[in-house]
C-alpha cells in the first residue's frame, strides 16, 4: 500500500523505517480497517432498508471516532506527498497519449484529495447531528449527505488501494525493463 | 358491506342521525317512555303519578335515534361476542383479597386476559362485579344520559346512584335512578324500588327537557377514564397538572371521536397508517401535529397544534417509540411507581378504593414493546388466579369455586384492612392447591398463579413455581396524559434515556404478589422491550462520552478543513501562475 520510497526520500541501502514513515502506515492502516468497518456496518442494511442498530451501530460509532483521528494524522503526515506536481500537470495535459509510469501516480493523488474532500462532509454532517441544532427532516438531509459522503469515501479508499498496487507494479515493471 | 349497507339505510330512517351541519346543541325536549314486558316501547312517563316504573333509554331516544346502532359502539360491545380485540386497552380486573386473585378479564380476547366466562362470571354476574364503571352492553340497556348529559344532577356513582342500582341488580332502574330527573325510592331488601318525576321539568305535553349535548364535557369521560397516581413523591394535586390537551382547551372528545356507530378513535398509531381509517388518520397524535405530507393540501397544525421540530432527536427514535413514550405519563423512574384507575378501583364511586395498597395492584409506567414493534408507556398488572395445569394449558378455576374452599384456610383474621394481599404462607397455598384437588370437576393438576410464575405442589408437598406464559403479566398502553414539550423526555439531553443505568431501561418492576418467597423480586423494564440488556447497558455507557466524540470529531473535520483549505490555495496559485506563464 505504501510503496517503497527506494528511489525519492529514503536511500535505497537504509533497512530501518523512520518514525514519521511508521506513523504514516500505522495511520493508513487504521484508515483503511476503520473505512471497511464503517462500510460493512453502515452499508449492510441498507439494500433490505434496515436501520443500523445493536452492536453495528456502536460498532460504526466507535469506529467512525477512531476513523477522524486516523484520518487528520494521516493527512497530516501524507498530504505533502500527495501534492500534485509538474509531472502529473504533464500526464494531465497529454492524457491522449498515456504514460504506464505517471499515470497510476495521478490516479493515486486524485482518490487521496477525493478521499480527503469528501471525508470532510462525512464527519461533520454526523457531528453536527449530535448537537440539536437541526429538524427531523433537516437530520435526515444531513444523514442523506452522510450516506453519500460515505460512498466516495469508500469508493476513493478503494481505488486508492488499486492504484497504489498499480503504481507498485508499474514501478516493478519499469525498474525490470530498465 | 351488507352490514355498512343496512346501517347507512338505517341512519337515514332516523332523523336525529343525520347531521344537518348546524354547529349549535339541538335542545332535547322528548317524551319518556317505560318498556313493557317485551321490551317495546310502552306508556309514557308523566309527572303526576307518585310511584311510577322507570323509564326505558332506548324506548325514549330510538324515536330519533338508532339505539341498536350505538349499541355497537365500543363501549358497549364488548358481551356480543363478535367483536374484533382491537387496540389493547385497560381491561376489567376482578380482584379478591380473600381469594387472593387479581385477575384481568376481557370479552376482547387480548393479550394475557382472561374470558370472563373462564372465571364463572357470566353477562349478570359481570354487569353487577363491573356495575360501578359499565355505561351499557349485554344485559343492561346503555346509559346516552351518563356520557351525554349535561345535567350536574346525573349520579353514576354516587349512592343510590348508576353504579350502587345496577350492583344491587336493579338493572331497569339504574339509568332513571342516575339521570337526575326522578328520584328513585326503595330497592333495598324486599321493598321493591319506584321512581318519583319532578313536575317541574315536564311542560304541558308532559315531554321533558334533557340537556343533552354530543361535545361531552371531559368529567364523563374521566368518570371511567381517571388514573390516580400513588406512591409519587408529591401528590398533591397542583403538582400534577393533567393533560396538557385539555389545559389548552381541548376535550376529550376531539381526539376520540365517533360518529353514530360509536366505534371510537383510539388515537393508536395504527389508525394513523391505516388506509382505510377513514379520516381517522387525522386524530391521532401524528394527524394534528405533523400532518399528512402526502395529502394535497397542508394538514399539521389542526387544533392550534404546534408543529414539533425534534431538534437534535434521531430520526431513528420515531420508528421506535411512539410518541407518548417520550411525551406522556410520570418521568421513568428507577422504581417503577404505583397506580390506581376509576375502574379497577371504583374511583369516583362510594366504593371507591382509597387504600394505596389496595388491589389490583397496577404499575406505570412500564415501558414496553407495543404494537407495530414500539416501545409504548404501559400500564401493568401481575395476574394472580387459582386454575389447574391440564396439557400444559393453564385454566382458572371459577371464583366462586375457589371461594368455597378459601372460606374454609383464608382465615379473616390473615385480611389487610388497606385491601392488600392476605398474609397467607406457603403452607396456606399449599392447603388451598389441596382444596381444590377436592373438588369435583378438577381435572389436572391445580396451580395457583402469581408473580410471573406457575405455582404447584411438588412431590414433597412444597411450592414449586416455575414458568409459564398464563403467568406473564397483562400489559396496556397508557397515552395520558400528555407533558408539555419543555417536559419530554430527551429535552435535556440524550442522557435522559441512554445512560448505564437508565430508568427507561433498567427501571424496576415490582414482582407483585402474595407469596413471601416473591417480596422484593424486580423485573428490569428492558425484559418488556425486548433489547439485549448487555449492549443498553454498553450503548448507555458510551453516552459518557459522546461529548469527547463530538470534540474529537470536530477536530479532526477542522485538520482536514485547514489542510483542504492550505493545498488548496497553492493549487490555486499554482494553477494561476501556469496560467500566467502562458501569456
Amino acid at each position: 500500500m505504501i510503496r517503497k520510497e527506494t528511489h525519492t526520500e529514503t536511500p535505497p541501502h537504509s533497512k530501518r523505517i523512520s518514525v514519521r514513515a511508521a506513523l504514516r502506515r500505522l495511520a493508513w492502516v487504521i484508515v483503511f480497517v476503520c473505512v471497511v468497518s464503517l462500510a460493512i456496518t453502515g452499508f449492510y442494511g441498507m439494500p433490505r432498508q434496515v436501520e443500523m442498530h445493536g452492536y453495528a451501530r456502536m460498532t460504526h460509532v466507535t469506529a467512525g471516532g477512531v476513523f477522524a483521528v486516523a484520518m487528520a494524522a494521516w493527512t497530516l503526515l501524507t498530504a505533502h506527498r500527495h501534492r500534485f506536481s509538474g509531472v502529473n500537470w504533464r500526464w494531465l495535459k497529454s492524457v491522449c497519449e498515456p504514460d504506464d509510469v505517471t499515470r497510476p501516480d495521478t490516479a493515486k493523488k486524485c482518490c487521496y484529495w477525493v478521499m480527503l474532500v469528501s471525508a470532510v462532509p462525512l464527519i461533520l454532517s454526523v457531528t453536527m447531528n449530535m448537537f440539536s441544532w437541526f429538524t427531523m427532516e433537516q437530520q435526515i438531509c444531513v444523514v442523506r449527505v452522510h450516506v453519500w459522503s460515505a460512498v466516495v469515501v469508500s469508493s476513493s479508499v478503494m481505488l486508492y488501494v488499486l492504484s497504489a498496487v498499480w503504481s507498485r507494479c508499474s514501478g516493478q515493471f519499469e525498474r525490470s525493463n530498465k | 358491506m351488507v352490514l355498512g349497507l343496512t346501517n347507512s339505510l338505517t341512519f337515514a330512517q332516523q332523523p336525529g342521525d343525520l347531521d344537518d351541519g348546524n354547529r349549535s346543541v339541538y335542545v332535547h325536549r322528548i317524551g319518556l317512555y317505560v318498556a313493557d314486558s317485551n321490551g317495546v316501547r310502552g306508556t309514557k312517563i308523566t309527572p303526576e303519578a307518585r310511584t311510577q316504573g322507570p323509564f326505558s333509554i332506548t324506548q325514549s331516544c330510538n324515536r330519533c335515534h338508532d339505539v341498536n346502532v350505538v349499541a355497537q359502539g365500543t363501549h358497549f360491545n364488548g358481551m356480543t361476542g363478535q367483536v374484533e380485540p382491537g387496540q389493547n386497552a385497560e381491561p376489567w380486573i376482578y380482584a379478591d383479597p380473600s381469594l387472593g386473585v387479581q385477575i384481568p378479564l376481557s370479552y376482547r380476547a387480548r393479550p394475557h386476559t382472561l374470558h370472563p366466562d373462564q372465571v364463572g362470571l357470566n353477562d349478570q354476574a359481570f354487569v353487577r362485579q363491573f356495575a360501578h364503571h359499565l355505561p351499557g352492553g349485554g344485559p343492561l340497556e346503555i346509559n346516552c344520559l351518563i356520557c351525554h348529559s349535561q345535567d350536574a344532577r346525573v349520579d353514576p356513582g354516587g349512592a343510590g346512584g348508576y353504579g350502587d342500582r345496577l350492583r344491587r341488580g336493579q338493572l331497569t332502574w339504574a339509568a332513571t335512578a342516575s339521570s337526575g330527573v326522578a328520584t328513585v325510592s326503595g330497592g333495598w331488601g324486599d321493598t321493591p324500588p319506584w321512581a318519583h318525576y319532578s313536575a317541574a321539568g315536564f311542560d304541558d305535553h308532559n315531554d321533558l327537557f334533557l340537556d343533552l349535548t354530543k361535545h361531552i364535557a371531559d368529567q364523563r369521560c374521566e368518570y371511567c377514564h381517571s388514573t390516580a397516581w400513588i406512591n409519587v413523591q408529591d401528590s398533591r394535586e397542583f403538582r400534577h397538572d393533567g393533560d396538557v390537551h385539555q389545559i389548552a382547551g381541548l376535550r376529550c372528545v376531539d381526539c376520540h371521536q365517533a360518529t353514530l356507530d360509536h366505534k371510537m378513535t383510539s388515537g393508536a398509531l395504527s389508525e394513523h397508517l391505516d388506509a382505510n381509517s377513514l379520516g381517522k388518520d387525522l386524530l391521532t397524535c401524528r394527524g394534528c401535529h405533523l400532518g399528512n405530507p402526502h395529502a394535497d393540501q397542508p394538514t399539521a397544525g389542526r387544533l392550534g397544534a404546534p408543529v414539533p421540530q425534534h431538534k437534535g432527536i434521531p430520526p431513528l427514535h420515531f420508528e421506535k417509540l411512539a410518541c407518548v413514550t417520550c411525551h406522556s405519563g410520570p418521568w421513568p423512574e428507577h422504581s417503577v411507581g404505583q397506580v390506581k384507575t376509576s375502574r379497577s378501583h371504583q374511583l369516583g364511586t362510594t366504593f371507591a378504593r382509597k387504600e394505596h395498597q389496595a388491589l389490583p395492584h397496577l404499575y406505570y409506567p412500564v415501558y414496553a414493546k407495543g404494537e407495530n414493534q414500539r416501545i409504548v408507556p404501559c400500564k401493568m398488572i401481575w395476574p394472580a388466579y387459582w386454575g389447574v395445569l391440564s396439557d400444559g394449558q393453564v385454566s382458572p378455576v371459577p371464583v366462586a369455586q375457589v371461594r368455597k374452599v378459601a372460606s374454609q384456610i383464608v382465615k379473616p383474621r390473615f385480611l389487610s384492612e388497606d385491601g392488600n394481599w392476605p398474609a397467607l404462607t406457603d403452607d396456606h397455598v399449599i392447603d388451598m392447591l389441596r382444596g381444590l384437588e377436592t373438588l369435583e370437576d378438577t381435572a389436572g393438576v391445580p396451580v395457583y398463579v402469581c408473580g410471573g410464575l406457575v405455582h404447584k405442589r411438588d412431590d414433597k408437598d412444597r411450592l414449586m413455581a416455575m414458568k409459564h406464559p398464563a403467568a406473564e403479566p397483562c400489559l396496556w398502553p397508557a397515552g395520558h396524559a400528555v407533558r408539555p414539550a419543555a417536559q419530554a423526555l430527551g429535552v435535556r439531553t440524550c442522557r435522559d434515556c441512554h445512560q448505564e443505568a437508565s430508568a427507561f431501561f433498567f427501571g424496576q418492576v415490582p414482582v407483585d404478589s402474595l407469596l413471601a418467597s416473591d417480596q422484593g423480586r424486580v423485573v428490569p423494564m428492558i425484559e418488556f422491550q425486548q433489547l439485549d440488556p448487555v449492549w443498553a447497558r454498553r450503548f448507555g455507557r458510551s453516552f459518557k462520552y459522546r461529548e469527547w466524540l463530538k470534540a474529537v470529531l470536530l477536530g479532526a473535520g477542522g485538520v482536514l478543513m485547514v489542510t483542504l483549505l492550505c493545498f488548496g490555495c497553492r493549487a490555486v496559485h499554482c494553477i494561476i501562475r501556469a496560467l500566467g506563464k502562458g501569456d
